[in-house]
């Protein structure tokens, strides 16, 4: 038989989560979704309003405490992005790549002058990192990257092109994948930690973006650049590793930002509703439009548990590969679809820019693609599903 | 936060699971009408699994709604059919229990808890599109007691059980009566094909001037409030079955592509469909066991319509697929996988349609603009 006692299953947050998620809504409701159509209109860089944000810490929200960070786990660092997103998904996204694609990487593998010179500007909140690994030719497929490092002397010299490379303009340093074993294909990658300024790294374009207008997404010119080896991220020929773990841990991320602008996309909508009168009353009592709402509100919840799990089993040092690939996918696909029919219950006034909606759907459109695309999510739960079969 | 099952539900989810193994193998028979749901439901019982709603005393674990989950999942890989039957029997045993005396639990719940009074809740669903479940029938004074009059259309485990509780209006008041199947006056109709839950013991039921004497009153308690929450358990349990529903067609998905040297497991259109199955099935089983540890407490009400939502429908996408992957043979009768095909769109429908459902959750993020579904007022 089985014993009395019966364990409520606990998804309360801890004082801490609800700490960082109640000190971000805070902010982002006064200081950022009161301006992010402005901001996205213009493509403007908020960069006052990025001081502030570095300034409460959220530059380094991963990063330990020992190293000056604020030591958050991962479920307060999403409930945070979700935050952010709520008001400003390009916010949001800047913040998220410094966190997960750059301080992440360099906490684990980086050595202590690396994280002295390169990490605690972050903490600090004095810049913003990037993350090099793209190119116009590789983008899922990242072991096809065709940036050389080749030795100089001592030195390594890094060409080549980066693409789509968040916060290209505006960070401190950046992460950089180059080729330093053309004939490996397991040690072909290596990764470098680079300042901005450096001679040999210049910003070749800037992409004008469907959405996140007001986040900046370069080219990334490598010219020659000569690093020191002092410069090379964990080891060399460890780059790819370093890549595929830098993604995984975000991936709960970019869950947390779609859920957080199909939030924003649901909220809006609810109070459209019931504003908007159609045949002698509010829109909103028609059941055909509460249905679909009904709908909405049930996938973001359940997006929600998901990223939250996923981030979880991260904390907790447990297998994650799954579980925030299911978040990512789902979290994504979801931010589409409920942003899709937000636009179509505001009807004519969803299309333009009165409303928030329709700067809400451009956001989401990027959260399949960025960070490993839906379709990369399906073969990586996939082959989890079948390992080991056939 | 820690979304984890503890030891003790670890336990009963595996108790759970190798108990129903056999249930598995006889559900195509049970959905064929070659045998009927009863053995399949009296080994639930016997395993203690069907009592767990019932008090401590009564053989039963004192189960809340996270237990009624993840009992539900394991049954509704087996066989939805059976878990229909048993969810019903579940939720009248909470009522039972809730609202029972000590004389009517002594009765109803039999000592051993083995389930040879098997509950049926006598809610109509032949609406369900339009209303939520309700009941038709009225009581009328009577010398002991109340005459029961009424009927319903479409009730979930008539054919096979042995008690009704059968909620009644006495003018405004709600009342719950139980009613014995063989009582003078109840008459219960047969069970027609189904195109899914074959077996579950669906058929009407009429009421004429059944004598209820006043000790098969429920009534220690708050009757409506007790049916609210009657409503979020059976939505808890039914999104357990889909969620059940979905990992069976999963787990039968992989391990078919698995056969003939694997080569379906590296064809892309496959992977993505396993990609989609495995990852709707877990959001649907994360948010029916979130809306489970907040259902007692009548905070987040609009989770538990929710959880039923998102199960139903990725019950019916993972099983669309499961048949797809099978290629001609999942279309084949009796290939296990058209059988849940055909479950998990009657899940979309059994008990409180999805329409209904969306409705709950409109409720609650819509305040003012909705009417309430609920018949409980």
């Amino acid at each position: 038989m089985i014993g009395p006692e019966s364990h409520e299953m606990n998804w309360n947050l801890t004082d801490d989560q609800q700490m960082v998620r109640d000190m971000v809504r805070e902010f982002v409701a006064a200081e950022v979704a009161p301006n992010a159509a402005e901001w996205d209109r213009n493509k403007y860089f908020p960069s006052d309003i990025f001081d502030e944000l570095g300034k409460l810490g959220l530059f380094g929200m991963v990063v330990d405490e020992e190293h000056g960070g604020a030591g958050l786990d991962l479920i307060g660092y999403c409930l945070a992005l979700e935050e952010l997103a709520r008001g400003d998904a390009s916010t949001c996204v800047a913040i998220s790549v410094t966190n997960s694609l750059f301080c992440a990487p360099l906490e684990r593998y980086g050595t202590s002058e690396q994280k002295e010179r390169f990490l605690c500007p972050c903490v600090n909140g004095e810049w913003l990192g990037a993350f090099c690994l793209s190119e116009p030719g590789a983008g899922s497929d990242a072991a096809a990257l065709s940036t050389i490092a080749r030795r100089e002397g001592g030195d390594f010299l890094l060409s080549g092109s980066k693409a789509w490379v968040t916060n290209g303009a505006v960070c401190g340093a950046m992460l950089v994948f180059a080729v330093t074993d053309p004939e490996s294909s397991r040690n072909r990658v290596t990764a470098f930690v680079i300042p901005a300024d450096h001679p040999g790294v210049s910003i070749a374009h800037e992409e004008d973006k469907l959405g996140i207008r007001s986040s900046r997404t370069n080219q990334v010119a490598l010219d020659e650049c000569r690093v020191p080896p002092e410069w090379v991220l964990g080891e060399e020929g460890q780059g790819l590793a370093i890549a595929l773990n830098s993604l995984d841990g975000g991936r709960a991320g970019i869950a947390a930002q779609a859920v957080g602008i199909g939030h924003a996309a649901l909220v809006s909508t609810l109070d459209y509703v019931r504003e908007r009168e159609a045949f002698g009353g509010p829109i909103g009592r028609f059941r055909g439009l509460q249905g679909k709402l009904a709908m909405m509100a049930a996938h973001i919840r359940a997006a929600r548990l998901l990223y939250l799990r996923a981030a979880w089993l991260r904390d907790n040092g447990e297998p994650d590969t799954m579980a925030a690939s299911c978040a990512k996918l789902f979290a994504s696909e979801t931010a589409n679809w409920v942003s899709y029919q937000a636009i179509q219950m505001h009807g004519g006034y969803g299309y333009v820019t009165d409303y928030p909606v329709e700067r809400l759907y451009r956001d989401a459109r990027v959260t399949t693609i960025y960070e490993g695309t839906s379709e990369i999510q399906r073969l990586v739960i996939a082959r989890q599903l079948t390992a080991g079969l056939g | 936060m820690d979304p984890r099952l503890s030891e003790t539900e670890k336990a009963l989810r595996d108790l759970v699971r190798a108990e129903v193994s056999a249930i598995g193998v006889a559900a195509d028979d049970i959905d064929q009408g070659v045998t009927t749901a009863a053995n399949a439901i009296n080994g639930l019982a016997t395993a203690d699994i069907l009592g767990i709603y019932a008090p401590e005393t009564h053989g039963g674990c004192g189960a809340g709604p996270v237990e009624l989950a993840l009992v539900s999942e394991e049954i509704g890989a087996a066989s939805a059919t059976v878990g229909v039957v048993a969810i019903s029997h579940m939720v009248s045993s909470f009522l039972l229990d809730t609202l029972g005396s000590p004389e009517q639990k002594q009765k109803w719940f039999p000592a051993d808890a083995d389930g040879t009074t098997l509950l049926a809740l006598v809610l109509d669903c032949a609406s369900s599109l339009l209303e939520s479940p309700r009941c038709g029938a009225h009581g009328e004074k009577a010398t002991g007691g109340f005459y029961l009059d009424g009927k319903a259309r479409a009730v979930t485990g008539l054919t096979l059980s042995d008690s009704l509780i059968v909620p009644m209006e006495v003018g405004d008041t709600l009342m719950l009566a139980i009613v014995e199947v063989d009582s003078d006056g109840v008459s219960i109709g047969v069970e027609a094909r189904q195109l899914g839950l074959n077996g579950a013991g669906l058929a009407s039921v009429e009421f004429n001037r059944v004598h209820i004497p006043a000790g098969s009153i429920l009534s220690a308690g708050n009757v409506v409030e007790t049916m609210r929450i009657a409503d979020d358990l059976f939505r808890i349990g039914h999104a357990g079955l889909c969620v059940g529903i979905g990992r069976a067609a999963l787990e039968a998905s992989t391990a078919y592509v698995s056969g003939a040297g694997g080569a379906l497991c590296r064809e892309q259109s496959v992977q993505w469909m396993l990609a989609d199955m495995a990852t709707e099935t877990e959001a649907a089983r994360l948010l029916t066991w979130y809306a489970a540890s907040r259902t007692v407490s009548g905070e987040m009400r609009e989770a538990a319509p929710m959880a039923r939502l998102l199960a139903a429908d990725g019950a019916v996408r993972a099983s669309r697929s499961a048949v797809q992957i099978s290629g001609v043979a999942g279309n084949e009768r009796g290939s296990g996988v058209e059988r849940l095909y055909r479950d998990a769109k009657a899940m979309e429908l059994h008990h409180g349609a999805v329409e209904v459902q969306q409705l709950a959750v409109a409720g609650e993020i819509l305040p003012g603009l909705v009417k309430d579904m609920s018949p409980w007022q």
